[in-house]
C-alpha cells in the first residue's frame, strides 16, 4: 500500500494555513499508472497537482473540497 | 535585448539562464495559453531553461478547472464564444479572468527542488517584475487583494486599491525530484474594465454564481499612468519591452535563492 501524503513543505503554513483537495481526476476503486495525475490541490490561486506514488487501486480520503494541510493523507495506493 | 522575431512573431533573448521570449501579435488566446503549456513541458522535461513568456492575445475569458466544473458552464461557453469571448480553462488557480488587445499576459515557468523554493517566493518574484515595469510609467503598485475585482486574490498588484495585475501558478512534479512552477500574470494595460467585469458578470450569472465584481474595483495602466513614459498610440505593445527589460534587470536566476521583496509589501 502507498500514501497519497499533500508533500510537506510544499506551502508556508504560516502564511495560509489550509488549502484545498480542488479535484480528483480518478474515481475511488480506479486503477491508476505510477506517475499519474491524481488530484490537484488549491492554495491562493495555486493549483499543486498531485500524481500516483505507485501503480494500483485509488482509495479517496478527503473528498473534494475538502480542507488538506501538508502531510494531510489524502488518499492510498493499494498495489496492482 | 530581444533578437529578431521568429516565425510566430515573438522574438527573445537570452539572461542570467533565463530565457525572455515576447509574443508581440495579439493571436487567438488558445494559441497562447497552448504554447504557454508547451514551454512548461519543455522547461519541466530538462529541454529548455527556466523562461519567461511574455504574449498578447485577442478576447478570451480564461477560468480555471472548478469554473469549468459549475452547472451552465457549457451553456456560458458557448454564449459568450457567440460574442466573440471564447472560454479556456487554465492550468493554474483562481477565478475568471477576461483578456484581450488591451491586456499583457506573462508566464514565469522554471524547475525547482523540491522544498527549494516556496510558493510566496514565487509570487514575490513575479509581483516584483511586474511593478518593477509599472514603476517605469511612475505607477506605484502594491501587493494585495481587492474586493469586487476579477479572479481576486491577496498576491495581486493593486493600484490605488484597485486591482490592475492579477497572479496565480501551477505545480507539478517533473522527476528528479523537481518541480515544474509556471506563474502566470495578466496585466490590465489599456482595456475597459466596464466591459470585462461585464464579461465575467455576465458569464457568473449564466453559471447561477452569485459573485460581487464591480468596474471600479480594477484599473489599467492607461488610467495610473504618469503620462511621459508611453506614446498613448499602443500602450499594450509599449507596455511589452519594459517587462522584458525587467525581467533582464531582475537577472533571474533558476536557482533557489528567494526574492528579496517580501509578499504583502510595497513595491
Amino acid at each position: 500500500m502507498s500514501e497519497i501524503a499533500v508533500p510537506e513543505g510544499l506551502w508556508d503554513t504560516s502564511k495560509t494555513p489550509e488549502g484545498i483537495v480542488g479535484n480528483w481526476f480518478y474515481r475511488d476503486g480506479s486503477m491508476v499508472e505510477a506517475g499519474a495525475k491524481v488530484a490537484e490541490l488549491m492554495v491562493e490561486k495555486t493549483v499543486f497537482d498531485i500524481t500516483a506514488p505507485a501503480a494500483g487501486e485509488l482509495h479517496i480520503l478527503v473528498p473534494k473540497d475538502g480542507v488538506v494541510r501538508p502531510g494531510t493523507l489524502i488518499g492510498r495506493i493499494d498495489g496492482a | 535585448m530581444c533578437e529578431a522575431a521568429d516565425n510566430a512573431g515573438a522574438s527573445r533573448a537570452e539572461g542570467s539562464g533565463w530565457q525572455i521570449v515576447v509574443a508581440e501579435r495579439p493571436g487567438p488566446a488558445k494559441l497562447g495559453l497552448k504554447r504557454e503549456h508547451d514551454i512548461a513541458g519543455e522547461v519541466g522535461a530538462g529541454t529548455r531553461n527556466a523562461t519567461i513568456f511574455i504574449w498578447r492575445s485577442q478576447r478570451a475569458l480564461i477560468v480555471a478547472r472548478g469554473q469549468a466544473q459549475w452547472s451552465g458552464f457549457e451553456v456560458a461557453a458557448t454564449r459568450l464564444a457567440r460574442e466573440g469571448w471564447p472560454v479556456l480553462v487554465r492550468r493554474s488557480g483562481g477565478g475568471a479572468f477576461p483578456i484581450g488587445p488591451g491586456t499583457v499576459q506573462l508566464a514565469m515557468i522554471a524547475r525547482y527542488p523540491d522544498r527549494g523554493m516556496s510558493m510566496a517566493g514565487v509570487y514575490d518574484r513575479l509581483s516584483f517584475l511586474i511593478g518593477s515595469a509599472l514603476a517605469e510609467f511612475g505607477i506605484a503598485a502594491r501587493v494585495g487583494d481587492t474586493r469586487g475585482a476579477f479572479c481576486d486574490g491577496r498576491h495581486d498588484l493593486i493600484v490605488a486599491d484597485r486591482k490592475i495585475a492579477g497572479l496565480a501558478q501551477h505545480w507539478r512534479p517533473c522527476g528528479r525530484g523537481e518541480r515544474c512552477v509556471t506563474a502566470a500574470a495578466s496585466v490590465l494595460v489599456d482595456a475597459d474594465v466596464g466591459e470585462l467585469a461585464g464579461i465575467v458578470g455576465w458569464f457568473h450569472a449564466i453559471c447561477g454564481q452569485a459573485i460581487d465584481i464591480r468596474p471600479e474595483a480594477m484599473t489599467t495602466i492607461r488610467d495610473s499612468f504618469d503620462a511621459v513614459a508611453l506614446s498613448h498610440r499602443n500602450p499594450t505593445a509599449e507596455f511589452l519591452p519594459y517587462l522584458a527589460a525587467a525581467a533582464a534587470r531582475m537577472g533571474l536566476s533558476a536557482d533557489s535563492s528567494r526574492p528579496t521583496m517580501p509578499a504583502g509589501d510595497g513595491i
